[in-house]
Order: C-alpha cells, then sequence, then structure tokens
C-alpha cells in the first residue's frame, strides 16, 4: 500500500478518494453520463425516429385498438412474445413491442388510422438506459458491476466529504476558474460536488439498492414453476382498457401483455411518486380475474426508491433539474480524473502507467460526449432501410469509442497527449454544432416543428456540448497540458 | 489494507441480507428486501470505517467483530 504522508483521518481517506475516485470514477463516469442522457431517453427515441411527427397524445381510437391487436395476434402466430405500450405524454404514439428484451423492437402505430408508421429501426434512448444500467456487459455481470461502481461511489463521496467538511460552505462561495490550472479544477470539483450532494448520495444509493440482488442475492432459492400455457386468441382489448382504466384512472395504464394464460394491464410507470408496477389480469375472454397491488410498508420503501431513482413520474422542469443535476455529477467526475493526472503528471510522466491512466481517463471523458454525438449522426446518416440499421448504430458508438481510445493510446505514449485532447475536443466541437444542421436537412417537415419539441430540444444540447467543448479546446492552447 | 477491508465489508453485508433472510422459515422477500437496503449501506460505511480508524489497526478489528456477530447470528438462525 502506498504510505500516506501524514498518518491522519484526512491523509487516509485523502489517498481512499483519490484511488477509489480514480479507478471506480473511468466507470462511474460513464454510467453517470448514461444516466443523465436517460432522463431523456423517451425523448432521444423520438429524436431517433423522425419520421413519427406526432407531438401531442389523443385519446384512442377503438380503430387504433383493434390495429394492436390484430397485429399481437399476427406477432403471437409468429412465435413472437408481442406487448403494447399505450401512448404517454412523452411518447404520444401506441407502440407494440416485440423480440429479445435488450434488443427489443418497437413498432408505433398511426394514431387515426392504425397503420403503422415506418420508422427507421433504431437502438433509441434505450441505448444509453442499457449503457447506464449494464455497461453493455449483459445483465448479470454488467449489473454486478455497476453495482459495484455504485458502491465506489459512495465510499468516494464519505471519503470526499471527510476532507472537505471543515471548509464545505466557504468553499460554496469560492471559483476561480482563471486561477492556476489545478486550483481551477479543484474549485470546479468541490463546487459542483457541493451543489449536487443530495442528488449525487440520493441516486447512488438508490440505485444500488434498486439492483442491490446482483451482487448480494437473495437466498431463497427455487423459483415457482411457470403456470400453464393456455391457448387463446386475443380479445377485444377495449373492454379490458375500460375497465383497467376505472381502476387506475384515465391515461394511467402503461402497457398490456400477453401471457400464457390472459392479458394483463399495468399501471403506467409515470402515474405516481411510487414506481408500483401494479397490475390487472384479466382472463382469456377478457374477464377481470385479479388485480395486484403491492402496498405493504417494505414494498412501498423500495417503490420509493426506485421511484426517486427512475424519475418516470417527473414533470418537465423537474425531469431538466434531473438532467442538470447529472451534467453537473458528471462535472464533477471530469474534474476529479483531471485532478488526479495533474497530480501525477509532474512526477511519473514517463511512467508507461501514467500513460495508461491518461489514455483511460481521455477515452472516458472525451469518448463518451464523442460517441454519443458520433450515434446521433449515425442515425441520420444511414440509410432507413439499412439492413440491421440498430446494429449498426450500436458499433458506431463503440467504433468511435474505440477510435477515440486508439487516439489517446497513442498520443498518450508517444507524451503528445495534449495533440490528442486538443483533437478530439474540437472533433466533439464540430459533431455537436453541426448536428441542428444535419438535423434540419435530414428530418421531413422540420419547418413545422420549430417551436419547443424534442427535436430543438436534442439540437440545442448538442450545440451547447459542442460550445464548451470548443471552449475547452481554446483553453488548452498548444504548449499546455490539460 | 483495503482489500482485506473490502472484502470484510463485503462478507459482512453478505451475511446481513442472510440474516434477515432467516428471520423467518421459510425465509420472505421482504425480509431480503430489508437486509439488502441496510447492506448496501453497510459496505461502504464499513470501508470508510475500517480504513480511516487505522490507527492499530482498530477499524479491522472492529470490522471483524461486527462480521464473527453477523456470523453467529446466521449460524444460530439457521
Amino acid at each position: 500500500m502506498t504510505r500516506v504522508a501524514t498518518d491522519t483521518l484526512r491523509g487516509r481517506m485523502g489517498w481512499l478518494h483519490r484511488w477509489v475516485g480514480f479507478l471506480g470514477g473511468l466507470v462511474i463516469l460513464v454510467i453517470f453520463a448514461g444516466g443523465t442522457l436517460t432522463s431523456f431517453d423517451t425523448e432521444i427515441g423520438r429524436w431517433m425516429q423522425p419520421e413519427i411527427q406526432r407531438t401531442t397524445r389523443i385519446p384512442l381510437s377503438d380503430t387504433l385498438v383493434e390495429a394492436a391487436r390484430a397485429r399481437v395476434e399476427t406477432l403471437r402466430q409468429q412465435g413472437q412474445n408481442a406487448s403494447i405500450d399505450l401512448p404517454t405524454e412523452r411518447d404520444p404514439v401506441l407502440r407494440i413491442r416485440y423480440g429479445k428484451a435488450d434488443a427489443a423492437v418497437k413498432e408505433a402505430l398511426d394514431p387515426e388510422t392504425g397503420d403503422a408508421l415506418h420508422a427507421r429501426q433504431t437502438v433509441g434512448g434505450q441505448f444509453f438506459y442499457d449503457l447506464h444500467f449494464t455497461l453493455d456487459l449483459g445483465h448479470d455481470l454488467g449489473r454486478q458491476v455497476v453495482d459495484c461502481a455504485g458502491i465506489a461511489l459512495l465510499v468516494a463521496i464519505g471519503s470526499g466529504l471527510v476532507i472537505h467538511l471543515r471548509s464545505l460552505f466557504s468553499d460554496l462561495l469560492i471559483f476561480r476558474p482563471f486561477a492556476a490550472r489545478p486550483r481551477a479544477w479543484m474549485d470546479l470539483h468541490v463546487l459542483s460536488g457541493i451543489l449536487v450532494l443530495p442528488f449525487l448520495i440520493s441516486t447512488a444509493y438508490t440505485g444500488v439498492v434498486a439492483h442491490s440482488g446482483a451482487i448480494l442475492p437473495d437466498l431463497r432459492g427455487g423459483h415457482q414453476p411457470p403456470e400453464k400455457a393456455v391457448s387463446y386468441d386475443i380479445p377485444d382489448l377495449r373492454p379490458i382498457l375500460a375497465q383497467a382504466e376505472r381502476i387506475y384512472g384515465p391515461g394511467h395504464v402503461g402497457s398490456l401483455l400477453f401471457g400464457r394464460n390472459g392479458v394483463t394491464a399495468t399501471r403506467a410507470d409515470s402515474a405516481t411518486f411510487l414506481l408500483m408496477r401494479d397490475e390487472a389480469d384479466f382472463s382469456p375472454t377478457g374477464e377481470l380475474r385479479r388485480t395486484v397491488h403491492h402496498g405493504d410498508a417494505v414494498s412501498i420503501s423500495q417503490q420509493a426508491f426506485r421511484g426517486v431513482h427512475f424519475a418516470r413520474w417527473v414533470p418537465l422542469p423537474l425531469r431538466w433539474m434531473y438532467f442538470g443535476s447529472g451534467l453537473a455529477g458528471a462535472g464533477l467526475m471530469t474534474s476529479g480524473l483531471i485532478l488526479f493526472l495533474l497530480r501525477y503528471r509532474r512526477t511519473k510522466e514517463k511512467d508507461a502507467l501514467f500513460a495508461v491512466a491518461e489514455t483511460l481517463a481521455m477515452t472516458v471523458i472525451l469518448g463518451f460526449p464523442a460517441s454519443a454525438l458520433f450515434l446521433l449522426w449515425m442515425n441520420r446518416l444511414l440509410p432507413i432501410d439499412f439492413p440491421m440499421r440498430s446494429l449498426w448504430e450500436w458499433r458506431s458508438f463503440f467504433a468511435m469509442a474505440v477510435t477515440v481510445f486508439t487516439g489517446a493510446l497513442i498520443g498518450s505514449f508517444r507524451r503528445k497527449s495534449l495533440f490528442a485532447w486538443r483533437g478530439f475536443l474540437a472533433w466533439i466541437g464540430c459533431l455537436g454544432l453541426a448536428l441542428p444542421l444535419l438535423d434540419s436537412l435530414t428530418r421531413p417537415g422540420w419547418t413545422a416543428h420549430l417551436g419547443a419539441n424534442v427535436f430543438v430540444a436534442v439540437d440545442v444540447v448538442a450545440a451547447l456540448a459542442g460550445v464548451a467543448a470548443l471552449y475547452a479546446w481554446t483553453r488548452l492552447p498548444p504548449g499546455r497540458q490539460a | 489494507m483495503l482489500i482485506a477491508v473490502i472484502t470484510l465489508a463485503y462478507a459482512t453485508s453478505w451475511l446481513v441480507v442472510a440474516d434477515f433472510g432467516h428471520l423467518t422459515h421459510p425465509p420472505r422477500r421482504d425480509d431480503f428486501l430489508i437486509g439488502q437496503t441496510l447492506a448496501t449501506a453497510l459496505i461502504p460505511l464499513s470501508i470508510l470505517i475500517g480504513f480511516g480508524w487505522r490507527r492499530d489497526g482498530r477499524g479491522v478489528i472492529a470490522l471483524t467483530a461486527f462480521f464473527l456477530a453477523a456470523l453467529l447470528t446466521w449460524l444460530w438462525l439457521k
């Protein structure tokens, strides 16, 4: 173990904060940035399907419900496990969901005619959700890695608090962006950390609790055998929907699932602060069999944890606050990684391990925004009917990440890392600033939607990311280190 | 030392989940959930205490004592 200079509590916590923060931060930053974008996963998904231009939800028509029923029936005959996602304020079209859970197809139907809207296949905003949830490492391993990273974040927060406890409030008023580089980064690190401290603690803790079973398994073992399957034709869904709306309220039915022996209507996640997952089970002939309500104290506390973390209930202003807090948290982690590099650059710059550390930090800090923006670009540049389109979008994200990693590796080992930092910052600047132009050139009827909508919001955020990258590029003139 | 502290923290937290899970026979889902919620907070706290309270290894001694208590509880409940 590295010897600490002074064996005090602050010294020990400083060592712990530095190393857990850096090693964990390389993973946590990706999870956190992915989670920040997941705040608007539905909206990003809509941006990625510009063929669907409806912006407001209209009441379900009989034609639409019947068309959805017929489509599900067809898919079931083809051996697909299909379900119906009902329109919401955030996604105002009905969607038929089928395929594998991690690569589901979400087919949209026209709200008036019930015809399939021929929108492009895309990974959608779900991509960022999966990245946040499992880092694309698979359901089990991914959740374990993400949970461990969450624990590391809690340790980093706890040790950081011990270090800065004495000057917690005075640091809140200090930010010197034009001071010496380490001072400026430290100010940003402390200020962003204090400002979003409650958000950081609550999201980290609730996130780990929500999937704590991945690292602290429930030891009961054994699973209930699946219910006996009954072959049935999908019944008329209108009475089922009407009854479900009487139970959960108008517009608060989330989806219709077609199980082995009947239909299940679930309560919409957005219906309440608690992520309840209540459901009403119907027989194959459409009669209500039972309702399931998780109302005991333990379930409610779990629903509250999930409600805080998943934020499916939040109105738009609060959703932007989640997004802003996520960005501040990402800023905190970015500044932490850079402070680590600054600390060791003077003494360890010639070490191979330092080059590895800088490569990984650069890959995470610049690779994520570059890859996310590149994914949006490829979403619009790939032809609509391109074979395996979603897969190619997925590949484009990771291809860009590998490109940044390779550039960072070469730059760091040839001791020209500044060149790589500047190059990728400029690249992000170009991708972000030009995205609104790409959107206007590739979105049908874009002039009809110049108000506040998902397209404009994504374009503006991308452009701001580009401006921020170019500003960082100007603050990093040739000859200076990050 | 950090690795020893992390191992002890994880093992103790895992035993806390098992303890809660075995409060009743047969084990109930709700008890496991309470155990998991507490254990999730326990891991980072244990790491901070075990690593921070290092004088004469007191943090590790405290963690070991907690681990043994959780282990004995589990053996008793089991």
